[in-house]
């Protein structure tokens, strides 16, 4: 981790996770930028000094993401470099009046002039749990940093339901906790509208987190992508542990699409056991839904996973069965419903004891 | 030139014609009369004109400027500086020191001592090539002082039994930067000497950093290498960088239009640098196709494929708007395909990075 103290947009200290190495440094973090500060206002281009200690001092052009306020949170990609030991990041006004503004780094830096030899870049194509499938994958894992590049063919939607959500990449390192840039403009758009729409997510323990805002419309869907470098031996899980915990429907959050009618989860024992019962309404529960809890019991990790089965009418259908997930998201403190066949209920009962994967070892139903 | 001690020239001592005879060991040792090689380089002229008018202009100075002066000499006494090694280091020849440093690179001249001189950085590269074909060095590192320029001094082709010729060395160039790690020298050099890299003659060069306003130099490489036919110093055969630029590249059919375009493969493991602007002038797909020269070598860039942030500008339908573009150069047709793979596709658009390269 490196700290920068000083920068010209008038933003206090700045941190990125960092690798560095002679040829290729890589950098992830986010800032935020008063865009009404007169240093702001003032600056041509932005620029972070980096620790005199930085390893490199120079770069070819790399990019930067910003996200503004604004209600879909448009912004586009800028052109970044490091110059004379500083990170110069490009300014574009567009968005000047929807701040603050969010700039995302998470990006290699490398300098050229290479006259040896190329070898080819090992790579593998990601698979994902429930909720994300890609279409064009790259998955680049190095001993001290990881690359990638996802365009998806399924992604979350807010469309569906979409609020909190943490999704597992199989073959990601687990010690890597980064900030990704998102696109989530799909096919709909706004001739003239100025940005693309896109998110921040969270990469941790193996699980791509994000919140989408469950009341946009086409946000995310197929077509999301993002594209990411971001440094290794960051993140440590937490030790796995029991408890118990009963949440009523007074202390949930979700998404205004998603009416709960009552809720009651009782989550590990000694033999790994946990129970839900639940009752909620959604137009369509074909993805699944997530909640938010007012306390998160700090020992509900990620992997904690738990298969259940739901019950539920589709206007004339009644009764209809389906295998749902329930996941735990740390980084959202949220829990998961997810839809494993895609079939579609509205009124949607579950009352069901499993085990929790996490807990005692089984087999994901899928 | 040394000869044995013969009858026709035992005792002989001076000169006759070309040739200078004298004793030394009880021996008589002949040496080929030196001969001035009348080259002066523009750089040269200058410099010896500057340097007289530099050393007047200490007289100018008010007796304030002279005790700064006068300090800042002290101050550095212990140190080497540039035509001061091993002198007392007095105000009037650090006045002219500093001052024909900095005329050097063109910097004009200071009346006032500077506050301070900060250290040069040592020269570091990693190779160097001095064939008929280019005179390069590789993977040179810039300094750390951002004032800093870079002076080369370099000699014309000399014998191979030669080990000393420093003082054929003139400055062939000075640089602000050099090319990502390149500095190509051959030009220069052409332009200084007029003559050809001949393979087996040894070629000296001098090499330092100079503060281009304080004019102080504390460090310098000396470099003395026999030009090959085509080996670096490192016996390592020359590979051109992976690169494309912007002239040599043109639109790949009528609804493809390439506004610029610098592409490099960076590092071992490949990673994949551009800068693209491109546009689709007709047409439906999500995509535009430029033509590289037949003069670049795309096998170089073989089996790399990336997929990259690209955006609108104004005038597209979505302002500045984001896509995912896979870039992937081929060497069948020597072309650049560029295809929208995520997000909304936008007529006219850039891409640029640093992203890891794919098959």
């Amino acid at each position: 981790m490196i700290t920068c103290t000083k920068n010209n947009f008038g933003c206090g200290p700045i941190e990125f996770q960092d690798y560095q190495s002679d040829r290729l440094c890589v950098l992830n973090g986010k800032f935020l930028i008063d865009t009404a500060s007169e240093e702001y206002k003032a600056a041509e281009r932005l620029e972070i000094k980096l620790p005199d200690a930085f390893r490199m001092k120079k770069s070819a052009v790399s990019t930067a993401v910003l996200i503004s306020s604004s209600e879909k949170t448009r912004g586009t990609v800028l052109r970044c470099r490091i110059d004379k030991g500083l990170l110069c990041i490009e300014k574009l006004p567009y968005w000047d009046e929807e701040g603050p503004l969010t700039i995302v780094v998470a990006a290699g830096f490398t300098v050229l002039g290479w006259h040896g030899q190329f070898t080819e870049t090992d790579y593998k194509q990601a698979t994902f749990g429930p909720g994300i499938k890609a279409s064009n994958n790259r998955l680049v894992i190095k001993d001290d940093f990881v690359y990638a590049s996802i365009v998806c063919s399924e992604f979350p939607s807010a469309n569906s339901g979409y609020g909190p959500f943490s999704i597992k990449i199989n073959e990601m390192p687990e010690d890597v906790d980064a900030v990704v840039p998102v696109s989530l403009q799909s096919g709909t758009y706004s001739k003239g509208q100025v940005g693309s729409w896109l998110g921040v997510a969270r990469i941790q323990g193996g699980y791509l987190s994000m919140h989408l805002d469950e009341e946009a419309s086409n946000l995310g869907g197929q077509d999301s992508f993002f594209i990411f470098f971001a440094p290794r031996h960051q993140y440590v899980p937490r030790v796995p542990g029991v408890g118990k915990v009963t949440v009523s429907t007074e202390d949930i959050t979700c998404s205004k699409k998603t009416t709960v009618e009552s809720v009651l989860l009782a989550i590990g024992d000694a033999l790994g056991f946990g129970s839900m019962e639940m009752a909620f309404t959604q137009v369509d529960s074909s993805e699944g839904m997530s909640f938010t809890i007012e306390e998160y019991p700090d020992y509900a990790k990620y992997a904690m996973v738990m298969p259940v089965l739901s019950r539920g009418d589709y206007y004339n259908y009644e009764y209809c069965v389906a295998p749902q997930e329930v996941s735990f998201s740390e980084f959202n403190k949220s829990i998961a419903l997810h839809n494993m066949i895609n079939s579609r209920t509205r009124n949607t009962k579950v009352f069901d004891t499993s085990l929790i994967s996490d807990i005692v070892p089984v087999n994901n139903m899928y | 030139m040394k000869a044995l001690p013969s009858i026709a020239f035992n005792e002989f001592r001076g000169t006759a014609g070309d040739v200078t005879a004298r004793r030394t060991g009880g021996r008589t040792v002949l040496n080929g009369r030196a001969q001035h090689s009348h080259i002066k380089t523009p750089k040269q002229s200058e410099r010896r004109a500057s340097f007289g008018y530099i050393t007047k202009q200490f007289k100018q100075l008010t007796a304030q400027q002279q005790i700064a002066w006068q300090k800042l000499a002290e101050a550095h006494r212990e140190r080497a500086l540039v035509g001061a090694e091993g002198a007392p280091l007095t105000a009037h020849n650090l006045f002219v020191c500093l001052n024909a440093n900095r005329s050097l690179v063109g910097v004009p001249l200071t009346m006032d001592a500077p506050e301070q001189i900060h250290g040069s950085d040592a020269i570091a590269f990693d190779d160097i090539w001095i064939t008929p074909d280019r005179i390069l060095i590789s993977g040179l590192r810039d300094a750390d002082n951002p004032n800093a320029r870079l002076v080369v001094k370099m000699s014309p082709g000399q014998g191979a039994g030669i080990s000393k010729a420093w003082d054929k060395t003139v400055i062939i160039g000075d640089f602000e930067t050099s090319d990502w790690g390149d500095l190509d020298l051959l030009e220069v050099y052409t332009k200084s000497f007029g003559v050809d890299v001949v393979p087996g003659e040894k070629y000296f060069l001098e090499l330092y950093w100079i503060d281009e306003f304080s004019g102080y130099v504390s460090s310098k490489t000396y470099i003395c290498f026999p030009a090959t036919e085509g080996e670096s110093a490192h016996g390592q055969t020359y590979s051109p960088r992976a690169q494309i630029k912007s002239d040599e590249v043109t639109g790949g059919d009528s609804s493809s239009e390439a506004i610029s375009c610098e592409f490099e493969l960076a590092s071992g493991s490949k990673i994949s640098v551009n800068e693209i602007e491109a546009k689709r002038t007709s047409g439906y797909s999500a995509g535009v196709y430029l033509k590289a020269d037949d003069s670049v070598d795309m096998n170089r860039f073989s089996s790399t494929r990336s997929y990259q942030w690209a955006r609108g500008f104004e005038d597209t339908d979505v302002k500045f708007g984001v896509f995912c573009c896979e870039v992937y150069p081929s060497s069948w047709g020597n072309t650049i395909q560029l295809a929208g793979r995520g997000g909304l596709f936008q007529d006219h658009f850039m891409t640029f990075g640093t992203y890891m390269a794919t098959r």
